[in-house]
């Protein structure tokens, strides 16, 4: 990076040579006043309120636009800018209503004083939404201005409230179009742009529809960068300025990104998407945007409950403690079993597992992810060395090809997803594999849409390809790899034509796709394996790992095999090894017990653990008695088959709400939410990333890692005395080699990726880039012989369920929004239905109403439920736990029947 | 198709072209009738079975005069007739094309022989027709009359024997400078556009014209289209422009009409497609319709518009020939740019040291050469389209082509480059009569006025120029992008102040005010509709100062 000096009001500050003169002189503390521009954002030069005079340019050129050059000598004070300065504020002001500036009591007012009954003021601050924390207020303060020269005018716009998440006032717009840039430019959504021209020009949607009616992904954006206040949140509009904030992760998706959390009193009043997160560099989506609002929900629980004569009933804390180690003790071996949570911290994770282990005597752990369950990601381990993203997020813009598979990246993991739709934009060629209409799948190059459980075929059949048309990185397979010609044996088993007929993609575009990604450097992949691909996610992670050593694209930026996991530690979950056979940093119960249970004083129990689906098979048939569950539900109810759970002799639920699950326990703990405690979460692609204490825990609610400890306490075990959860980070670092490295205080706003071996280490955004070795060998090429198990017929159930969410669109739906469920014309026929009927679609977990859809096109034998998404982003953000069907992963893999609605008291 | 095979039919047709009937058919000709007279006379011709061949042309800019109809009883006889009504028609067909010989006159206008004997008058006789040359003398639409009145040879002598770089130094040694207004050297672009090395490079003909009061573009493209197909032809072949897009406002249906059936012809002729004259060069071209807005003619908005952006001006750098559409070299030329390419470079000598020795190049004053065509309107006896050297003065073209104010009225001043130029006064109260003027790139006047894309439009002692300078402010307000702060929020506040004065309603700091927030919008803005969107207002202000005075109470 080539380094310029330039000198700004007499100082000479360094720049790097593409920075404009506003992005250097901000860097150095010199502050221009802007306020079109944000950090973000392009420069857009419109406001003209950083003009600047530079030394041999003429007039006053906008600071945003101008770049700076080595040797620049810049005014940003002086009577001429500060004149234009002063003028265009007063322009503007003349159309913003600006009581909050003219006030005679502003100078002796305290903050937030209501002066309603002051006689001589009419307009006043209170009356905007933004008073307090808004950037024109500080502009207007910092130019010493007080007033307007010219006569105000109010514009007397009518309010837009008509969407559930934000709210427009026209009124207060300065028509800076950052939120417009940030639309198109950081979500590519372009929902929102300028309408009208001249003075009549403002923020609006193109047809003049609502927001959900024009695309809008609720994101945010638009919010977080409206420097008045035009674009607010609904929710605690009127909260008005927080009195602090502090930045944390946010608790939703495996993305990992840091939020600005803002808070007034004890409470969480706003969330702003950090400018230095790592990951999303001031983007969210609209889970972190507004999917913090289930922290103060009055359905919080904030006591423990104890069954008591068949009903759950408030109790103390010391009353549930001794009541769960009392029963438990009892329970101490394979009769015990665990459930983690994928949105508990690592410290929870490891005081859980090692609780299960070292106390319980069990390896009955495990942890659950809707989109891509651990054994999904497991082969990597096996094949590449590490069970994670080889990868980054935000490196992945520079793909040149990328290879999606099964994953609705824009709904579960949005912000990853910028920098796919960025990539795109940019030309890079994007292949989609899904049997599911995504919204990638409509952006995508190629669309290969197979048959459901077929995935791993389509991918075996690129392998082909690429092996038979030698697309192969010789060099990298000869050094790097093993296994060439077992792999290569298992592709001769089978033909293109074979593999076209079961999975339905024409093979010729199975061959474009293949060429692209075989020739396309660097070519990245993505996948999850939730959606449809039943049992064969190992699977289709053996033939992605394959895929990318046959072509080389390991080690390099934008390539690599990339799981996305669901929740915010699914990954950290995993690592602290929350699976029943694996100990914490992925030593086998062979490799580790000895040394773990030599740290942790007891002998480790060495017979296998069962899994999730085992432990509720195990609870159905008796043979597990007690189970406790940690599941910290946010959004909706992912509760296990309530008829195991009751079959349980002993069960404890630590949650946040009252789940059907908690509803079935004998004993439920009140836990704390991510905003109340503190800990680190590790993100999709390996980033340990520090989780603060934003707000003390609601009611009686407690931070996991600490009632953890306090169980193992009661049950008279020891080590379990921490300080805090940094200390319990210690403990995982001396055991762990990838963690080795890592401490809360090492964690800054970067994060630290692992492997992480030792305090010095700096952390591994790429894995296998530098040494030889993949994993701690070579990479392990595996054979691929998948075989789809035939479709069983159900003639109770007959049809597959596969969801995804879309974009409301006017005319189509409405905002309250219905569930679409295609399905094939001769699956419709055999049912009866119609296009246009009320169904009902019900499986053995619940039912759902949706509107029929007859295509020809659609896959036989399934029924796709393609869910609204502002009805989804209402429900499942604004009531936690929601009402389950309105989740698309509520019925997504299911079997269901489905028959048309009939409407009460039409049946004569 | 090759050259020498085109000029092979262009003669083969030529035999049977006359006797000939050319209605001038325009787009402002029309609202005067035209259309009616052309599709009359068709009928008469076809009804008394006359072999009579009845073409449009394009106005040939004399709009005091419309609608004018030529009659070519032979190649070389023909008469003008002018002010034609359809009821004209049977006198037309009785008087000039079954008898002989032809004196009656039976309509209000007159007819006389084409060009008069005796030499050029009145509103041609200060006229320097180089680029207007064809303009409605020939058939639009019939590419054999424009092969042969010389048509397509500079483009043949281009490709077959100069190479594009020396295409490049050739126009920029004549100095061809944008008509658009701002002047640039057109070559310069070319070159700035080869010169990347970076490929698609397009060119972009600017036909948006949206200024009131400018009709220039229009008239090009009605009365000699494949002139301009001819100009981007050699435009393109010296960029190396795969693609060329023909920008055309969205009112001028008439325009695009024409160049589309225009286009059809020349494609079919092999002048546009892959292999143009047989020769290994090949450009396409792509008509695009103007989407509103005068900001379109603004070059960055018009290529925002193109990629289906909203038309607002983007920032520079990068500049378009560097990072243009989609982010490829961009050339933006005006139509009338390119149609002065032909007439250079058929004669233009390509060996060095004697370049310039041509028509063009000795046409001018120092500062410029060529020609300017010019929109005259307003309150002038003979309004028009006219086509001047550069270095005519501003009263040549209004008294000695225009014919000065009507009876019993003084000319007070003129209106030099629209709402982005600015008023002259005629009156000597500012010490000099501001007239004399020379017309030039640049400003005309500090306060203002500029020659711009060649609008003057003229006020007489009936016009209240403060009424004026509000009616500029108006399209400049309407007109903002709203991008520019400044802009946005200026224009409609100096309006404001404007309609108070029209009104009655006048302060006397209002002139302060408007002089103040002028420069404000000026400097404070992206592109030229908000730089210089006060210059009426300043002029308006310094020139016409007791009007003002007057309106502010």
């Amino acid at each position: 990076m080539d380094e310029i000096t330039i000198t700004v009001d007499g100082q000479q500050i360094k720049a790097e040579k593409d920075q404009t003169v506003i992005e250097a002189a901000r860097e150095a503390g010199i502050y221009i006043p802007y306020l079109c521009w944000h950090p973000t954002l392009k420069a857009f030069g419109a406001c003209r309120m950083c003009v600047v005079q530079i030394e041999n340019m003429r007039g006053t050129p906008a600071s945003c636009t101008t770049a700076a050059t080595d040797g620049m000598v810049v005014t940003t004070k002086g009577p001429e800018v500060d004149q234009i300065r002063h003028d265009i504020m007063d322009m503007i002001l003349s159309e913003h209503p600006h009581g909050c500036l003219t006030c005679p009591r502003i100078d002796h007012c305290g903050p937030q004083d209501i002066c309603l009954r002051h006689a001589n003021v009419v307009d006043r601050c209170v009356l905007c939404p933004q008073n307090e924390r808004c950037e024109l207020q500080d502009v207007v303060f910092h130019l010493q201005m007080n007033d307007s020269d010219l006569a105000y005018e109010y514009r007397n716009l009518p309010l837009d409230t008509s969407n559930p998440f934000i709210d427009h006032d026209m009124n207060l717009c300065i028509v800076c179009g950052r939120c417009v840039r940030a639309c198109n430019e950081i979500e590519g959504v372009d929902a929102i742009t300028f309408i009208e021209r001249g003075d009549k020009t403002l923020i609006g949607t193109s047809l003049g529809g609502s927001l959900s009616d024009s695309g809008c992904t609720f994101c945010g954006a638009c919010v977080d960068v409206c420097p008045v206040g035009a674009i607010t949140e609904k929710d605690h509009k009127w909260s008005g300025a927080p009195e602090r904030s502090i930045t944390t992760i946010c608790s939703h998706c495996s993305v990992g990104c840091q939020l600005e959390l803002l808070v007034k009193g004890e409470k969480v009043v706003r969330s702003i998407a950090d400018l230095s997160g790592p990951v999303n560099r001031g983007n969210s989506c609209a889970k972190g945007k507004f999917g913090y609002l289930f922290i103060h929900s009055d359905q919080r629980l904030t006591t423990p409950l104890i069954r008591k004569e068949g009903a759950l009933v408030e109790a103390s804390w010391e009353e549930a403690l001794s009541l769960i180690a009392e029963r438990l003790a009892q329970y101490k071996g394979p009769g015990f079993g665990a459930i983690a949570s994928t949105r508990a911290t690592n410290e929870e994770c490891y005081l859980l597992q090692k609780f299960v282990r070292g106390v319980m005597a069990s390896n009955n752990i495990d942890h659950r992810d809707s989109t891509c369950p651990s054994e999904s990601v497991a082969p990597l381990g096996e094949m590449l060395g590490a069970a994670a993203m080889t990868n980054g997020f935000r490196e992945m813009v520079d793909a040149k090809c990328l290879l999606v598979v099964g994953s609705d990246m824009t709904s579960d993991h949005p912000v990853a997803a910028i920098q796919v739709k960025e990539a795109v934009r940019q030309g890079a060629t994007l292949i989609v594999v899904d049997p599911v209409e995504t919204e990638l799948a409509l952006l995508a190059t190629q669309w290969l849409r197979p048959r459901p459980n077929t995935e791993a075929l389509l991918l075996a059949g690129m392998a082909k390809i690429i092996v038979d048309e030698d697309l192969l990185d010789q060099e990298f397979l000869s050094q790097k790899c093993e296994g060439l010609d077992q792999l290569k044996e298992s592709l001769e088993r089978f033909s293109l034509d074979q593999v076209e007929e079961a999975m339905g993609v024409d093979k010729g575009r199975l061959v474009e796709a293949a060429r692209a990604y075989g020739t396309q450097s660097p070519a990245a992949i993505f996948y999850a394996t939730g959606s449809s691909a039943q049992n064969a996610g190992p699977e289709i992670a053996k033939a992605l790992a394959d895929l990318a050593m046959l072509t080389g694209n390991l080690g390099v930026p934008a390539s690599g095999v990339n799981p996305l996991r669901a929740d915010a530690n699914s990954q950290g979950a995993a690592d602290m090894g929350c699976i029943p056979n694996t100990l914490p940093g992925y030593a086998s119960l062979a490799q580790g017990a000895e040394a773990f249970g030599k740290a942790w004083g007891v002998s480790l129990p060495s017979e296998s653990g069962a899994g999730y689906d085992e432990m509720m098979q195990r609870a159905r048939d008796g043979s597990l008695k007690a189970l406790l569950i940690v599941a910290d539900t946010q959004r909706v109810d992912e509760s296990p088959d309530p008829e195991a759970l009751k079959n349980l002799e002993f069960l404890v639920v630590q949650d946040l709400f009252l789940t059907e699950a908690a509803k079935c326990a004998d004993v439920v703990l009140p836990a704390a939410t991510f905003a109340e405690k503190d800990g680190t979460f590790t993100n999709a692609e390996r980033r340990v990333q520090k989780v603060n204490r934003v707000i003390e825990p609601l009611g009686g609610a407690r931070p996991g890692w600490q009632i953890i400890c306090d169980l193992a306490r009661r049950i008279g075990a020891s080590g379990f005395d921490y300080e805090g959860p940094h200390k319990v980070m210690e403990e995982i670092a001396s055991l762990v080699p990838i963690y080795g490295g890592i401490r809360h205080d090492r964690l800054g706003v970067k994060g630290l990726q692992w492997p992480c071996p030792s305090l010095d280490h700096p952390g591994t955004p790429i894995l296998h880039a530098e040494s030889q070795n993949i994993g701690s060998g070579k990479g392990l090429l595996k054979p691929l012989d998948f075989q789809p198990a035939p479709a069983q017929a159900d003639a109770e159930y007959p049809l597959l369920v596969m969801a995804s969410t879309f974009r409301e669109v006017k005319g189509v739906l409405e905002l309250e929004g219905q569930v679409i469920a295609t399905l094939n014309r001769n699956d419709a026929a055999a049912l009866d239905l119609a296009d246009s009927d009320e169904i009902e679609v019900v499986s053995k977990r619940g039912s759902v109403t949706a509107r029929a859809r007859v295509s020809p096109d659609s896959p036989v034998g399934i029924i796709m439920l393609a869910y609204p998404q502002t009805r989804v982003l209402v429900s499942t953000l604004y009531h936690a736990p929601a009402d389950s069907t309105w989740d698309p992963t509520f019925l997504k893999g299911a079997r269901a029947r489905a028959a048309k609605l009939v409407a009460a008291g039409a049946g004569t | 198709m090759n050259y020498p095979g085109l000029v092979a039919r262009a003669e083969e047709a030529s035999r049977a072209r006359f006797p000939r009937v050319l209605v001038q058919v325009g787009g402002c000709t029309r609202s005067v009738g035209a259309g009616v007279v052309f599709d009359s006379l068709l009928a008469e011709v076809t009804k008394r079975g006359l072999a009579v061949t009845v073409a449009v042309a394009g106005c040939d800019g004399a709009c005091f005069q419309a609608p004018v109809v030529l009659v070519q009883t032979s190649e070389s006889e023909t008469f003008r007739l002018t002010q034609v009504e359809p009821t004209d028609v049977g006198s037309i067909v009785d008087d000039w094309l079954t008898t002989s010989p032809h004196e009656s006159q039976d309509w209000k206008g007159t007819a006389a022989l084409w060009p008069p004997a005796d030499g050029p008058s009145g509103f041609w006789a200060g006229q320097t027709r180089l680029v207007l040359d064809n303009t409605g003398r020939i058939a639009s639409l019939d590419p054999d009359d424009y092969v042969s009145g010389g048509g397509y040879s500079a483009l043949h002598r281009v490709i077959s024997s100069i190479s594009p770089e020396e295409v490049i130094d050739l126009v920029l040694e004549a100095d061809l400078r944008g008509r658009g207004g701002a002047y640039f050297p057109a070559a310069r672009k070319w070159q700035g556009a080869r010169a990347t090395g970076r490929s698609p490079r397009y060119l972009l003909v600017n036909a948006e014209e949206g200024e009131p009061g400018i009709y220039k573009d229009r008239h090009l493209m009605e009365g000699d289209p494949f002139r301009l197909l001819e100009g981007i032809a050699i435009a393109a072949y010296a960029i190396g422009a795969e693609t060329v897009y023909l920008y055309i406002n969205g009112e001028a249906n008439l325009s695009a009409s024409r160049m589309a059936r225009a286009l059809d012809r020349a494609k079919a002729d092999g002048l546009v497609g892959s292999k143009v004259l047989d020769s290994g060069f090949g450009f396409d071209i792509e008509i695009r319709r103007g989407a509103g807005g005068y900001v379109l003619g603004e070059e960055s908005a018009l290529m925002n518009s193109i990629e289906g952006q909203r038309n607002v001006p983007r920032t520079r750098p990068p500049f378009p020939v560097e990072s243009g559409l989609w982010g490829r070299p961009t050339v933006i030329n005006n139509v009338e740019t390119l149609c002065n390419l032909p007439m250079m470079l058929a004669e233009a000598c390509p060996e060095p040291g004697r370049r310039g020795d041509f028509k063009y190049a000795q046409v001018g004053s120092d500062t410029a050469r060529g020609t300017k065509i010019i929109s005259l309107s307003g309150r002038v006896q003979r309004p028009g389209l006219v086509e001047v050297a550069m270095g005519s003065t501003i009263r040549e073209i209004v008294y000695d082509i225009g014919g000065g104010p009507p009876e019993g009225h003084e000319v007070i001043g003129v209106v030099a480059g629209g709402p982005s130029g600015g008023l002259l006064n005629a009156d000597m109260s500012q010490g000099r009569d501001m007239l004399d003027v020379a017309i030039g790139p640049g400003m005309l006047d500090p306060a203002g006025a500029v020659l711009g894309s060649g609008g003057i439009t003229v006020l007489d002692d009936t016009v209240s120029p403060v009424e004026v300078v509000r009616r500029l402010a108006a399209y400049n307000a309407e007109e903002s992008c709203s991008k520019c702060t400044p802009c946005r929020e200026g224009t409609k506040r100096m309006l404001d102040i404007l309609d108070g004065l029209v009104e009655g309603r006048g302060k006397a700091s209002d002139l302060e005010a408007l002089e103040y927030m002028s420069d404000i919008v000026g400097l404070g803005s992206l592109c030229g509709l908000g730089q210089m969107a006060g210059g009426p207002i300043k002029s308006g202000l310094k020139h016409f100062k007791e009007h003002f005075t007057r309106a502010a109470g």
